[in-house]
């Protein structure tokens, strides 16, 4: 259990996965504009990112190793979570229309989440049990989750501030990231 | 002939991938701590780009339209694991050093997204150029943030140290000077394109 | 429903395309991604053997799971132009929190060095066993020595536990690889009243006064009876 403790929270904070390892800067930027638009998406990325891990882990394990077929890891995984964001999408059309409207494309852009990879990837790379990778993964996510939010109310205040003309735009998000990503850094000693 | 050149230089500034569409920053970052991993990731990307460009706009007649993202995703990701397997074996330190980022690129928006909208509708040779162009464009901004922040944050080179330990300032090397560094670039890129709109000129 | 059973082989013609390609790729870069992974091997074991030139993995071999709380993670056969000359074992052990080491033998049971490859003690006080200062003192050392803190081996004034803990996991590591390579690859046999291998995990101070003195003495016995 305690691993499992220590894991979450590395996953969470100390590692996060978009401010201090650099991934999922795409959804980051873009879709930060506003808090509700982020809990929306952060819920979808959460969504894909457990059930991807918990197809592509045994994939790996019972399929690609037995059958030497490693270097397919790419090609598969990437199949994958397209597959699961197709399922999602379909099932998001039948059941939450307004949601699946007001997301629009960024849906489907879930598949290029470089974050949903990296987990699936990470987790074979670290030697995770099943039940690591499934903390690992929620972690990842909530993190994702965290920064996110994070960003869009930092932007909100953005919007009334009195920005430098060089400075206004995506540039001064590009700072604030750096602000937060320093603070994220504070996290460094919290598990020894 | 002016046309083909105006395609190649439109990715280098005009329409750059990472400055002006602000697509294709996951990789971009999180490798440009020293410059040689920042020329070996453009120049992976590039390869993997020119590659699925080249395939996608040659089949495009055989890739039906209702399942041409999973055809699309089938081929980016084999170039992608060719690019790994071969740095795997040849460059292997370097592959060690990029780690996930290797097998990144296949979710690379950049590559998803010319591909879509360019190489699919268009003929072999313009997207050659195309995907050359962008992939240089990609390449050029990494070799930049990257010498940047080696310098100012390692103090050296292509790895020759140069500056003595006082002077370095390692908040370059770690996350948050990636951030500020692309910002600032962004912010010099936005004005650098406005000044040559504002000259009136279509370069 | 025609149709979708006609995008199906499509689809699945292009993946079965590339999958054969990347099988091809593969094969052809298998045997140079073997070559590097075993290059980067031989080059982290040659940090404690620089002598030899590849290493064999023997770890499966019987060496042994090591003493107490003491596991021996890997075991390597150093070669040099095909002739075994000693062995490298990676141990971890307790120190004061854990640490692993890697301990290079000879074939006349004498360790040619060690290293810390992983220490979680306190920074500046545990982690100094990593230091020359204190690792350095296990070179030319004989495998069946004591291995006991104040006795044979000097320790870190303020780090006993972390000293102790890695005396221990090099002297198990150590007589491990001794005894392989006296039972398999024509190394120094063991004197006799050596300890066999180590069954403690830590507090040899009660024992190293006796055996320490007979061990010494054998060990030079032994020795020059094989140089014959």
């Amino acid at each position: 259990m305690n691993d499992l403790v220590k894991i979450f929270l590395s996953a969470m904070l100390i590692e996060n996965v978009v401010l201090m390892r650099f991934i999922a800067l795409c959804p980051f930027i873009g879709m930060s504009t506003d808090v509700k638009k982020s809990t929306g998406m952060s819920a979808a990325v959460l969504f894909v990112t457990v059930l991807a891990t918990a197809v592509t882990y045994p994939l790996y394990k019972f399929v690609l190793i037995p059958m030497n077929l490693q270097f397919l890891q790419i090609l598969t995984f990437i199949l994958v979570i397209a597959a699961l964001v197709q399922l999602v999408e379909f099932y998001l059309k039948k059941s939450a229309p307004a949601l699946y409207s007001s997301m629009g494309v960024y849906l489907t852009l879930i598949t290029t989440n470089c974050a949903i990879l990296a987990v699936t990837f990470d987790v074979i790379a670290k030697g995770y049990t099943f039940a690591q990778s499934m903390t690992y993964a929620v972690g990842v996510a909530t993190g994702f989750a965290l920064a996110l939010v994070l960003l869009a109310g930092i932007r909100e205040r953005i919007k009334v501030a009195p920005i430098p003309a060089f400075l206004k735009g995506t540039p001064i998000l590009f700072v604030a990231a750096a602000l937060l990503a320093m603070s994220f850094g504070g996290f460094a000693g919290l598990i020894k | 002939m002016n046309k083909y050149f105006k395609l190649f230089t439109n990715g280098l500034l005009k329409e750059n991938p990472l400055l002006v569409i602000m697509i294709g920053l996951c990789s971009s970052l999180a490798v440009t701590t020293n410059i040689w991993n920042g020329i070996g990731m453009g120049l992976a990307m590039t390869f993997v780009l020119l590659m699925s460009e080249i395939m996608i706009s040659g089949f495009r007649k055989l890739i039906p339209n209702s399942i041409r993202i999973p055809v699309f995703i089938i081929i980016i990701a084999a170039f992608t694991t060719i690019v790994d397997l071969v740095m795997k074996a040849y460059t292997p330190a370097l592959s060690k050093a990029m780690g996930v980022f290797i097998p990144l690129i296949v979710v690379n928006c950049i590559i998803m997204g010319r591909v879509e909208s360019f190489s699919y509708k268009r003929t072999v040779p313009e997207s050659i150029l195309d995907a050359l162009g962008m992939g240089l464009g990609y390449t050029w901004v990494l070799c930049v943030i990257s010498i940047i922040r080696e310098f100012l944050g390692a103090g050296s080179f292509f790895g020759m140290v140069i500056l003595p330990e006082q002077y370095r300032v390692g908040f370059f090397s770690q996350s948050p000077g990636g951030f500020f560094v692309f910002g600032m670039l962004i912010a010099i890129a936005f004005a650098v394109n406005k000044a040559i709109e504002g000259r009136g000129g279509a370069k | 429903m025609k149709t979708m059973i006609k995008l199906s082989f499509v689809m699945a013609a292009y993946a079965v395309v590339a999958c054969v390609a990347l099988a091809f790729v593969y094969i052809a870069t298998a045997p140079k991604i073997a070559a590097a992974a075993q290059e980067e091997l031989n080059a982290s074991l040659r940090v404690v053997f620089s002598d030899a030139s590849t290493f064999e993995d023997v770890t499966a071999d019987g060496v042994g799971s090591g003493a107490g709380q003491i596991a021996i993670d890997r075991a390597y056969l150093a070669k040099k132009d095909g002739t075994t000359v000693g062995m490298v074992i990676q141990a971890t052990g307790p120190t004061y929190k854990t640490s692993t080491v890697l301990v290079a033998v000879g074939m006349d049971r004498r360790i040619i060095g060690i290293k810390l490859l992983a220490n979680s003690d306190t920074p500046g006080l545990g982690t100094k066993t990593a230091e020359p200062g204190f690792a350095g003192q296990f070179a030319s050392k004989s495998v069946d020595d004591a291995f006991a803190v104040k006795a044979d081996v000097q320790a870190i004034s303020g780090a006993t536990i972390s000293s102790r803990g890695v005396a221990a996991i090099v002297r198990v590591a150590g007589r491990a690889a001794g005894n392989y390579l006296a039972a398999k690859a024509g190394g120094a046999v063991a004197p006799e009243g050596a300890a066999s291998g180590g069954s403690d995990d830590g507090s040899t101070d009660a024992d190293s006064g006796a055996s320490e003195d007979d061990a010494s003495t054998d060990a030079e016995s032994g020795a020059s009876e094989e140089a014959n």
